[in-house]
């Protein structure tokens, strides 16, 4: 037992023993209201310790909450699910928020209107005086926006409370009046903070009958030397208007005229030595990292020095996520009270998936997503499963399917019919979820069935947070089987999606020292060690949720808990905490990118007085310098060498055999690039084109004017006007099919058809020089030399009218002409021109750019015929040198690398 | 200025103070002397531009407050000396004392806020029938959902291909094509704000819109404007001048005769367009035709004249025309897509800022809701504060006003603070309007008695950086009248400026050897020049290597007056833009300068977070072997190529992974690593949450430190840092609801994506001692010891070519015109004046930006800039931040440049010794074994039998099995079985209330060595009393109970000291047992 603890408990053991001395060893009679159960053990502990005898007969030690629930009612209550329809019906009837979201706006609604309950509010009976009501309490004139704020909850509670029907709040209402007025039992209570008003009533109501006795932390740590600072500090509470009961007793150390200085004189003079210094010290870290690092090397610490029980507090979420994952490297596992809603975890992931890949009609992405679940076919073979989405997911990338269950499905049957059982379970299930309204219970039993179709169930039974996931689906289906309301599959899906985020599932199957708790957890509770986590002024005090309906002023009038006494309680609930535990680290980020963070209000209330008194400013000064070197590391392999710039040699016998136009360009821009891609035979995976780019557009053009010139090979044979329509009826053909799949393939056809009549009266000058078409979209393949075969296809050949032999290579780009100049200016770095030339023994090669009105032929600066046999001896060269293994350097230039796939590989980045 | 005005919490205020003038020190400190004066916090509003500034000012209140608290006497008096405050008296000195510890613990909290942040404060306090969606979420990221609207807008045009939308959309792409039409449509978005505003109450917006611009424009439909084309008077004016040519010049002649066949253009448009291309240059301009000698000069011109008249009279008309043509078809779709936009957002009850903004400016111009959104948010406020006023935009005015005058309502006008300086108002692409500051402190001095005051003293510059400011600044540039020279107040902090000679690009000689033999390149010995590499890369080069000698060789003094050594972190390098960013980082990476890039998807670009994404993506496409092959290759496994080839050969084929498979045995050591980590990282893919699947892989392949050891040692702390960087974003995205790895993914790939997006958000993760390059933009409210500017004699500016012309008076409620508008088609007369006053606008912002660049050098500045765009320039005769800075006289010697050997370095902190044990893992907590389905049986059992030993039978089945927490199927089976138990004969005595005095469950109690111990339930007859463990196996095997019942038997016997205690099994078969 820790020995801040110890002194509170013993005066409550040994009050408890004094007044019933007479009882023991058996104090059954006695009932011991705890905050949680964790103080159970030691209380008992320290009864024992005090009796003295060899066994006791422990007090009832119980919750509030469990002992009201032990009160049996006769009437049966009503589950919130079914309350939550009802009022969404009176909410649609009433038809006043037309396009909202009516189950927001119900939760809402019953959250506060079983705060009402729960606090005793009445209600007015007449609508105008609860206006009237309003009206003083948010002092302003009434206007329609209050009025209908008043009408609305006003006119809802009292249907609502019309039917007569028992919810949650009522009954145990109705319970802790029932134990009030069967009260014999002498009571005792624990407390740390301010009892809200509902149990504030029930032990006066108890106390009338039956001995009641209050043991308040905070009046007990005033006392305590040890908490001097602390009190002094924050223990002058503004419980403002929420009056409380139980006197307090505020020496005058804590008086509230007291200023910081002298406060901070008279704590010197009473207590020289600072007894929190001891105890708490603080963490200010830049950023997340640094805190999460801190906080678990502080837990391991902790560990090493032989603490066995460590709370972290998670203030900030994220942090604590991070703690525990930082942890886990240390194979220090973690328990975690505090537990996640159920809505941020894979197993409502797969549920949700499937919704999404119904609503969106399998949307490729959604599908995908959905079949690479671990939860999904669960009963079968796990490797059968993900083999199966791999074969779909290499089919559609290849096809490029986007959506639609039933394309997926032709798909299968036409390539690949392994996939069609999965496929026709993914049809089966979702026939079953194509209704178009059904009752609440309705749609969970089909949501049920089609999960039970997809193999779902057993994935997510073998699973924790999946078996409550499930039951949770159970018990709402069950709750609600008599409610007859219906509702469309968007509505249903939204209600689901509030139900998930409003449960919570916490894995407590972990047994450890360390565990994640929240503050209002640890009521009463001791720990070893205690890490603060995440106290920055936005985390503690915690912002409570801002509640739709009213504001304080009025939830003051009206009863209601305000915003104050949720901060009064966690600032109760932090003195407990440094009252309790005598080894405290708070960590915050004082920096968090960059921008300043504020320290919480309290620590640096604490931090101020105590460097004033005692020259101490609480800062942990070891930490930071010890995080680089408390790092758990595995088993460090042998550390790579500094990158340097990659230039395998390739055996001869890897030398590719053939080579295109574009992998002779790859070459020679960088011969990594080309190792990678030809060697290696490296590609980026096809992509699903969902709209449509750039290189479609080229693709079309290319096949609108091989069909052209197949159609017309002599222009000047035609008027120009049936020139244009011929081209016109060709490119709508082409386009056809893209038009009616995507709207915007109409632009991409409008700016086509921009360049046509240049492009005719491009081709017309063409042949007034002389130029023939000869040929379009040619394949070849052509050997070069022992070993090495030039391939490819050619966009089109020209011929000369008088020579046949006088040939031209041509190659649409669609790119403006300057940019194709550029390319063209510096022999031998862009080779297809040449290469061409080559294969089909050209004296003359173009591009021919297209681009909106323009249509322009751009050719090679130099002689074509030399400069195709400058091109073809250089590769010979380079693919010799590549058989007699030399080096394939990665030297592209950044122009190139800054479009290359291949920057992973040869890792430039690093070296350069 | 006079402090005692401006911090009077009597006086509303409005200061124009200048850059470095400590407007934070000012806004402070009213904001301490409201509190002095008894002001609840709750009752100050503080309205910041940044997150970050309005971090700032709250970290500088506490300061002060602290120190208010904590200091002598003197310091205190001091202090509030410093701000206006002599000789206060004892009870005012106590309130000070007493301010921090109010402050911190009051429950009414000051509000320091931005705009964004105040308004979703309000919004959400918006009446309930306000149709603002209950539990609204802020969209910050827009592009994602316009992307979906854009499609969903095809979708509506393809369902309806003829219908009037589809109509419009058809002559849009015509006109304009896709790529212009989806930015002029962008554009009408993001300017959804003043279209609502300048349509508020039409009913049907776009139809009124189009015929406020027709009569705006003058465009009578009815009318041809090329009819006079037709007129009599004309043709023969025409022939006119044609014959008089005839008598000319050959040139003359030639003229004459293509007027004659313009003149024969059977078609309008032809024949207009022929007239004018005859008259006309090239670039649009009117030839300059002279008459001859021997012509009638006079009767020349007229003729000329004439014709130009009219046609260029038909010119305006048909440009207005167009304009109109394009509204006409531009705001029909740009409402549909906004339609599409607006309804994605309501479906999942989203609003991004501007919906935000809006209508909060909607609601409180209703009178109703402004008073109950002022009623009902828990804070009055009696004080507001507003910083970098010139930044505002005139809805966000509009929004203040109306809550000004809703006070009023309440009865509780504001004192009003108001900061700025126009000088620095940079943000017109967020529609902020410097000019609404004059209009503002206009109005402030009128309704609110506001005291108006300048402050032209600058706490920041050296004194040669502020002769650089005044030198340029003075005369007044291109609008920049509210100048006023600028005084130091630190006057002996040494300064420097710098202008660098402009980086020439030589014309190579290489150039000029085409004519040799022609000579290729051999790739594999030779690496192609870096040849673009012009003027820019110089400067770059120029840059790097300066850069590199300043932290070698200059000092700077920091704020303490030490001086050290000048390092990276020191330095702010600005730019006016990101375009060639690439550029310069690249040359800083030559040199090994550590630098924190402002290139947005900076981070995700980076190779190791492509790595980890390709990583990622092999996790969950096992064939993708273009990422398995990075994987590998990356420091994470460091495969060399020869493995890579390995892999390649393997005769087997299929996807890289199964070949990785197949050589775990044979291949190299970096292979079978790499195996062995791969396979197991895809087992864990499938389940653990993507942070958590990153922190296992960071650690279990030693990625920090791999990656720390193949980089070099000036890029380790970027590495690093970005590494830590991706891991926090899959730490937010995990606490999302749905997680998946595709789908973070494809949320990385959205954020790659969008550029732009959300320009208030910081930089992911923190580097120490680097170089920091901005935007001006960026820079906003920054400043360092020495900046450079960058690239700075680029005079081009990226006007938007297709978007929306506004005029919106500062104080008019709505705009006064709004219309789209393309380069396409020339912008006409009557909209001339507005496009001119947004170039004017436009020009004096450039001032402003340079402004703002000059002065956020503390000690030095550097102005460098490339000869790229000389010509250009010259020609258009606008002067460069570069021109304009190196016109001053600077003088020579540089005071920074000094031994720096004695300086103090920046220290760096100690590692501290570590404890080895801490580097090893300390297994701690386990996992309980997975419970069977049999042991969960008997706890269900168990609990059934305690419910209904305590309640009694009667209990209600459906709720004890809710309880009990019993599965459905589960509870029939254990009813009967409990029921069957119960009724077992030979457990009658125990069960029954009738046979014994009394019984208890799950009866708790205490040992001497302070154990708590339960007995499942405890008997109590005349003479014995029976303790009865419950027991769900069912072998009778009694002896590993054997000392757990001495114990309750020891313990009982101590309590029953005059009664037999008997223990007992009981056996869910019902079987009794005694031990
Ligand atoms: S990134 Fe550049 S150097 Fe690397 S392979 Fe690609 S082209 Fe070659």
């Amino acid at each position: 037992m820790h020995t801040a603890a110890a002194v509170f408990f013993d005066s409550v053991a040994a009050a408890i023993l004094a007044r019933h001395a007479r009882e023991l060893p058996d104090l059954r009679r006695v009932v011991v209201l705890l905050p949680n159960y964790h103080v159970a053990q030691p209380l008992a502990q320290h009864l024992a310790r005090a009796a003295q005898l060899p066994a006791v007969l422990l007090p009832q030690l119980i919750t509030l909450n469990d002992w009201a629930q032990s009160v049996a009612l006769t009437q049966s209550v009503t589950p919130d699910s079914c309350r939550a329809t009802i009022l969404y019906q009176a909410l649609r009837a009433r038809n006043w928020f037309p396009d909202a979201d009516l189950w927001g706006i119900a939760a809402e609604l019953l959250s506060l209107l079983d705060e009402l309950t729960r606090h005793h509010v009445p209600l007015p009976q007449s609508e105008e005086d609860f206006l009237a009501q309003l009206e003083r309490a948010y002092q302003a004139k009434r206007n329609t926006a209050m009025q209908f704020e008043a009408r609305v909850v006003h006119e809802l509670w009292y249907a609502m409370n019309a039917s007569g029907e028992l919810d949650a709040a009522r009954a145990m209402q109705q319970r802790l009046a029932q134990l009030a007025l069967q009260a014999k039992a002498p009571l005792y209570v624990l407390l740390a903070s301010d009892l809200a008003r509902p149990e504030r009533r029930f032990l006066q109501a108890y106390g009338e009958r039956a001995e009641v006795t209050i043991f308040d932390l905070r009046e007990m740590a005033v006392r305590e030397p040890a908490c001097a600072v602390v009190y002094a500090a924050l223990g002058q509470l503004d419980r403002g208007n929420i009056k409380q009961g139980w006197g307090e007793n505020v020496d005058d150390v804590h008086a509230p005229a007291m200023q910081l200085r002298e406060q901070a004189a008279q704590l010197r003079e009473h207590f020289p030595r600072s007894a929190l210094g001891q105890r708490l010290r603080l963490f200010a870290a830049h950023g997340l990292e640094q805190e999460a690092r801190a906080a678990e090397v502080q837990v391991r610490r902790w560990l090493l020095a032989g603490k066995s029980s460590i709370a972290i507090v998670a203030q900030d979420r994220l942090a604590a996520r991070r703690v525990r994952a930082l942890l886990e490297r240390a194979q220090v596992q973690v328990r975690d009270e505090t537990g996640w809603t159920l809505s941020t975890m894979a197993v409502t992931t797969v549920l949700m998936r499937w919704l999404d890949a119904l609503q969106s009609d399998f949307y490729y992405q959604d599908l995908l997503d959905l079949l690479k679940s671990p939860y999904i076919f669960s009963d079968s073979e796990q490797g059968c499963r993900k083999q199966l989405v791999y074969q779909l997911e290499q089919l559609v990338r290849k096809r490029g399917v986007v959506a639609h269950l039933d394309t997926f499905v032709e798909m299968a049957d036409a390539e690949d019919q392994a996939l069609n059982a999965p496929l026709a379970r993914l049809r089966q299930a979702a026939d079953l979820l194509r209704k178009k309204s059904d009752t609440l219970a309705g749609w969970l039993a089909a949501l049920h069935n089609s999960l039970e179709i997809l193999g779902v169930l057993p994935g997510l039974a073998a699973d924790a947070a999946g078996e409550q996931l499930l039951g949770a689906l159970h018990t709402w289906q069950q709750e609600l089987a008599a409610d007859a309301t219906r509702f469309s599959r968007g509505e249903w899906r939204h209600w689901l999606a509030l139900q998930l985020d409003a449960e919570t599932f916490r894995d407590l199957s972990i047994d450890s020292p360390v565990l994640i708790t929240h503050l209002a957890a640890t009521r009463w509770r001791s720990f070893d060690a205690v890490l603060l986590l995440g106290c920055d002024a936005a985390h503690l005090p915690s912002a409570d949720k801002k509640a739709v309906w009213f504001n304080d002023a009025v939830r003051d009038t009206l009863g209601l808990p305000v915003a104050a006494v949720h901060r009064a309680q966690q600032r109760d609930d932090l003195l407990a905490l440094f009252a309790l535990n005598d080894s405290v680290l708070a960590t915050w980020q004082a920096s968090r990118a960059g921008e300043e963070n504020l320290l919480s209000p309290y620590l640096e209330m604490l931090r101020g007085l105590h460097t004033q008194a005692y020259d101490d400013d609480l800062a942990e000064t070891e930490l930071a310098g010890m995080l680089d070197g408390a790092q758990v590391r595995t088993a460090p392999g042998t550390m790579p060498r500094a990158a340097a710039m990659p230039a395998p040699s390739v055996q001869a016998s890897l030398v590719p055999q053939r080579i295109s136009a574009s992998g002779y360009n790859s070459l020679v821009a960088c011969p990594y690039q080309y190792f990678a891609r030809h060697v290696l035979h490296l590609n980026e995976l096809d992509e699903v084109r969902e709209g449509i780019e750039k290189r479609d557009y080229g693709e079309w053009v290319h096949g609108i004017l091989h069909r052209f010139h197949e159609e017309f090979s002599l222009l000047k044979e035609h008027h120009r006007a049936e020139l244009e329509a011929g081209l016109h009826r060709i490119s709508a053909e082409v386009f056809a099919q893209a038009v009616a799949r995507d709207y915007w393939a109409r632009a991409w056809l409008l700016r086509w058809q921009q360049s046509i009549p240049a492009y005719i009266a491009a081709q017309l000058q063409g042949e007034a020089a002389g130029w023939r078409y000869q040929s379009g979209e040619v394949e070849f393949e052509l050997p070069l030399e022992e070993g090495l075969q030039m391939k490819g296809r050619i966009d089109r050949i020209d011929v000369q009218a008088e020579a046949a032999s006088v040939v031209k290579v041509l190659d649409y780009k669609m790119q403006d002409a300057n940019k194709l100049r550029s390319k063209l200016k510096q022999a031998g770095e862009d080779v297809q021109l040449p290469f061409y030339a080559h294969v089909f023994e050209a004296t003359e090669a173009a591009f021919v750019s297209i681009e909106k009105d323009q249509v322009l032929a751009v050719e090679p600066p130099q002689d074509v015929e030399q400069l195709s046999a400058a091109n073809i001896a250089r590769l010979k060269n380079i693919f010799a040198l590549m058989r007699s293994a030399a080096p394939l350097p990665a030297n592209g230039i950044d122009a190139v690398c800054g479009y290359c796939e291949m920057r992973g590989l040869c890792r430039k980045a690093e070296w350069k | 200025m006079d402090n005692r005005i401006a911090l009077d919490p009597k006086n509303s205020i409005v200061v124009e103070a200048c850059a470095g003038s400590g407007k934070t020190w000012l806004l402070v400190s009213r904001i301490v002397r409201l509190l002095l004066a008894g002001v609840a916090p709750g009752e100050i509003l503080a309205i910041t531009f940044t997150r970050k500034a309005a971090q700032e000012m709250q970290a500088r209140l506490h300061d002060w407050l602290h120190l208010l608290a904590s200091a002598d006497d003197e310091t205190v008096r001091n202090f509030l000396r410093e701000r206006a405050l002599a000789d206060v008296d004892v009870q005012t000195f106590a309130r000070a004392r007493g301010l921090y510890r109010d402050f911190l613990l009051s429950s009414s909290s000051i509000t320091i806020s931005t705009f964004h942040g105040w308004f979703m404060q309000i919004i959400q306090r918006a009446p309930l029938n306000a149709d603002v969606p209950v539990g609204l979420q802020l969209l910050e990221r827009t592009s994602a959902l316009r992307e979906e609207a854009w499609d969903a807008l095809a979708d509506s045009l393809r369902a309806a291909p003829e219908g009037e939308l589809a109509q419009q959309m058809q002559w849009l792409l015509n006109a304009i094509g896709l790529h212009n039409t989806r930015a002029l449509l962008e554009n009408f978005l993001s300017k959804r704000a003043e279209w609502w505003a300048y349509t508020l109450g039409r009913e049907d917006a776009v139809a009124w819109a189009l015929e406020e611009l027709r009569s705006e424009l003058q465009v009578d439909e009815d009318e041809d404007p090329l009819g006079a084309l037709l007129e009599e008077d004309f043709d023969l004016t025409v022939q006119a001048f044609a014959s008089l040519l005839q008598s000319g010049t050959e040139a003359q002649q030639k003229l004459a005769k293509s007027l004659d066949d313009a003149r024969a253009q059977q078609e309008l448009q032809a024949r207009f367009d022929a007239l004018f291309d005859v008259l006309h240059t090239g670039k649009g301009e009117p030839r300059k035709l002279k008459a001859n000698k021997g012509q009638d000069a006079e009767h020349y011109a007229n003729l000329f004249a004439g014709i130009l008249e009219v046609l260029h009279h038909m010119q305006d008309a048909l440009a207005e025309r167009a304009a109109l043509r394009l509204n006409q078809a531009g705001l029909r779709c740009g409402v549909a897509f906004l339609q599409h936009y607006q309804q994605l957002k309501l479906r999942q009850q989203l609003m991004d800022f501007t919906d935000v903004e809006w209508q909060v400016a909607r609601l409180l111009k209703q009178s109703d809701s402004a008073e109950y959104m002022q009623y009902k948010l828990d804070s009055r406020y009696k004080h507001v504060l507003l910083d970098e006023f010139q930044d505002t935009n005139p809805l966000q005015w509009q929004i203040l006003q109306a809550w000004f005058e809703a006070s009023v309502a309440a009865e509780a006008r504001p004192k009003i603070f108001v900061v700025g300086d126009p000088k620095q108002s940079i943000y017109r692409f967020r529609r902020a309007d410097s000019r609404l500051f004059g209009e503002v402190s206009q109005f402030l001095q009128h309704e609110f008695d506001a005291h108006f005051l300048s402050q032209n003293e600058t706490r920041r510059n050296a004194p040669a950086v502020l002769d650089a400011v005044n030198g340029v600044f003075a005369s007044h540039p291109e609008g920049f009248v509210d100048f006023e020279i600028h005084i130091a107040h630190h006057k002996n902090l040494p300064g420097h400026v710098e202008v660098l000679p402009l980086a020439m690009h030589e014309a190579s000689a290489a150039a000029t050897a085409g004519e040799e033999k022609l000579r290729l390149r051999n790739p594999l010995i030779e690496a192609r020049g870096e040849d673009e590499s012009g003027a820019r890369e110089l400067e770059a080069a120029q840059f790097a290597a300066h850069i590199a000698a300043i932290v070698a060789t200059w000092t700077v003094l920091d704020a303490d007056g030490t001086q050290r050594r000048a390092s990276w972190g020191d330095i702010m390098v600005l730019v006016r833009k990101r375009t060639h960013l690439r550029v310069y980082e690249a040359a800083l990476r030559t040199h090994n300068i550590p630098f924190i890039t402002s290139r947005r998807g900076g981070l995700l670009d980076t190779l190791e977070a492509e790595d980890i994404q390709a990583l990622l993506a092999f996790l969950i496409t096992p064939f993708a072997d273009l990422q398995l092959a990075q994987t590998l290759r990356s420091p994470m496994f460091s495969c060399s190529d020869e493995d890579l080839v390995q892999l390649a050969q393997d005769a087997e084929e299929g996807s890289w992974w199964t070949r990785l498979q197949r050589c775990a045995d044979t291949g190299s050591a970096a292979l079978q690593r790499a195996h062995h980590l791969l396979q197991d990282w895809l087992q864990r893919a499938d389940k653990l949450p993507v942070h958590d699947l990153l922190d296992h892989i960071y650690f279990s392949a030693d990625v920090p430190q791999r990656y720390a050891a193949v980089v070099p040692e000036v890029m380790r702390a970027t590495v690093h840092a970005n590494l830590q960087a991706f891991m926090e974003i899959a730490l937010d995205v995990d606490g999302g609801r749905y997680p998946s790895l595709p789908r973070f993914l494809a949320e990385l790939r959205e954020l790659r994506a969008a550029e732009n997006e959300s320009p208030d958000e910081g930089r992911v993760g923190e580097v120490g001692n680097a170089l920091r390059i901005y935007t001006v933009h960026e820079a906003k409210g920054l400043e360092a010891p020495i900046v450079w500017l960058l690239d700075a004699n680029d005079t081009r500016s990226v006007a938007d070519s297709y978007g929306v012309l506004l005029d919106w008076p500062t104080n008019n409620p709505r705009p006064a015109h709004f219309s789209l508008y393309s380069t396409q088609s020339a912008h006409g007369k009557q909209r001339l004046p507005l496009f001119e006053a947004e170039q004017d606008y436009a020009r004096r912002e450039g001032m402003n930006l340079l402004y703002v660049a000059i002065t956020r050098a503390r000690q030095a500045l550097i102005v460098s800039g490339n000869g790229k765009n000389a010509e250009t320039e010259q020609q258009n005769k606008i002067l460069s931040w570069y021109d304009r800075i190196a016109q001053l006289q600077i003088p020579c010697g540089n005071p920074l440049l000094q031994d720096n050997s004695e300086a103090t370095p920046i220290k760096s902190h100690a590692a501290a010794e570590v404890n080895a044990a801490l580097q090893r893992p300390f297994p701690t907590g386990k996992r309980s074994d997975n419970v069977t389905l049999e042991q969960r049986r008997g706890t269900w059992l168990h609990a059934l039998l305690q419910h209904l030993t305590t309640f009694g039978v009667i209990a209600d089945q459906v709720v004890l099995q809710a309880q009990c927490g019993i599965p459905l199927d589960e509870m029939g089976a254990l009813w009967r079985q409990a029921q069957q138990l119960l009724a077992q004969p030979a457990l009658q005595r125990f069960f029954d209330a009738q046979h014994y005095l009394s019984a208890a469950n799950e009866m708790p109690y205490v040992n001497a060595r302070g154990e708590l111990k339960r007995i499942d339930r405890l008997v109590e007859f005349e003479n014995e009393v029976w303790v009865l463990d419950y027991k769900t196996g069912a072998t009778p095997d009694r002896a590993p109970y054997r000392a757990q019942m001495s114990e309750y038997r020891s313990a009982m016997q101590s309590i029953y000291a005059g009664k037999a205690v008997r223990c007992a099994l009981v056996f869910a078969d019902g079987t009794l047992s005694e031990i």
